[in-house]
């Protein structure tokens, strides 16, 4: 196995090798961590796949780089809290939902339309692939404009700045009416 | 500052006090202001969540492909000595690592992990009409569909599943030359060399078929894994 530092560049990068080698690596500890839960061995599995999840939205919007602990230590306090919860809700009888947004996190808001989020998250998938890097780059990852600019070899902000304008707008013209 | 300027350091996390009471200002006072944020922070929270959607499917699918591999492969080694064992020869065992043999051992369609939730409607768009038809197993439209989405996006992903529909209809030779096309930088161009592999077997093209196996072999990921299974036994 690599080294953490290894690892967190390649999830940073977006590699699937990298998180599916981490999912690997990790998953027979977190059954046998999990072991002390009274959750279905699918539930489990289940759980660990949101919280390789959150390990890879974390990495990449840079939240992990000063991470102080392991991978393994980081993934497995995620881990444990939507155990924790999955109970909860098990023993609520309640419908399971997702359980990523039980992370607290403000990329997760009640507030919103959830109708609407849903039919933008299909436009999205239909923009082309300038657009997708774009709109992902600064709503996903949280970058600046400016380092956006950089990435991607914009030599005029504006210009980026109005094909940013351009993406939102085809994307509202997407999800007209729904 | 403009209003747009404003909305871009509320999403950047840069905006000082005064820009900041500005901002919330406007938030009570617009309507129209106070619309494109909501707007905008609906578009991040869609973002959000295809991306976990997409990060989920990869590893449902990884889940699925360890599951199905080993027993499998284990029961076919199994079967294989038995009769091996009862009917002795070479003969048998020539013909069990035939190409068409070979093939169906080792052919999985590649699952959809572009759009997992497609819903119908009447716009539907082309890459919706497409994994539709891809997932109820229609090829035929599939590969019709996937070969206009290629021609009007240029995406990538559109030529694996374009080549998975032909390997789905039997027309090896199509899905060898469609295959053939995926860009070597882009994410899934394991797979593509993978499906091309076994097209290639089909037509009997072994020494092409070899030499992206190898290729393939030389990775550590489960698809490595299983192109050297395949190279041991052609």
């Amino acid at each position: 196995m690599e080294k953490d530092s290894v690892l967190l560049d390649g999830l940073k990068n977006g590699s699937d090798r990298t998180v599916i080698r981490i999912y690997d690596a990790y998953k027979a500890d977190f059954i046998r961590f999990a072991a002390r839960y009274p959750l279905a061995s699918e539930e489990v599995t289940d759980v660990y796949q949101d919280a390789v999840t959150v390990l890879w939205e974390h990495a990449q919007r840079g939240r992990l780089d000063a991470l102080k602990s392991s991978i393994k230590t980081y993934l497995f306090g995620v881990g444990k809290y939507m155990l924790l919860n999955r109970l909860k809700k098990t023993a609520k009888q309640q419908t399971l939902t997702d359980d990523v947004a039980e992370i607290p996190d403000q990329l997760y808001d009640e507030s919103l339309h959830q109708e609407r989020v849903e039919s933008l998250r299909v436009g999205f998938q239909q923009l082309g692939e300038q657009c997708r890097t774009i709109l992902r780059l600064f709503y996903y990852e949280g970058k600046k404009l400016d380092e956006i600019q950089a990435q991607l070899g914009y030599t005029n902000k504006d210009v980026l700045k109005s094909q940013k304008s351009r993406c939102l707008k085809q994307l509202k013209e997407l999800t007209k009416g729904k | 500052m403009k209003h747009e300027e404003l909305i871009t350091g509320y999403f950047e996390g840069t905006l000082t006090a005064e820009q900041q009471r500005a901002f919330e200002q406007l938030l009570v006072t617009d309507a129209a202001f106070a619309r494109e944020v909501e707007f905008q922070r609906e578009v991040r929270q869609a973002i959000v969540l295809n991306e976990r959607a997409q990060l989920k499917q990869l590893l449902r699918n990884h889940e699925q492909t360890k599951h199905n591999a080993t027993p499998r492969l284990r029961w076919w080694l199994g079967a294989a000595a038995a009769v091996l064992l009862v009917v002795g020869g070479t003969w048998l065992w020539l013909r069990t690592s035939s190409a068409p043999v070979l093939y169906a051992a080792y052919y999985q369609a590649y699952p959809n992990t572009v759009l997992p939730t497609v819903r119908g409607g009447a716009s539907e768009s082309t890459a919706q009409a497409a994994f539709r038809a891809y997932d109820r197993a229609d090829y035929a439209n599939a590969e019709k569909s996937f070969e206009t989405l290629y021609r009007d996006t240029g995406e990538a992903y559109a030529l694996l599943y374009r080549g998975v529909s032909l390997l789905e209809l039997g027309r090896f030779a199509d899905a060898d030359s469609v295959l053939a096309q995926y860009p070597a930088h882009q994410p899934l161009h394991g797979y593509a060399c993978w499906y091309r592999a076994l097209a290639l077997l089909r037509l009997g093209e072994r020494a092409q078929a070899h030499e992206l196996l190898r290729e393939l072999a030389q990775g550590t990921t489960p698809l490595g894994q299983t192109a050297r299974e395949l190279l041991s036994r052609l």
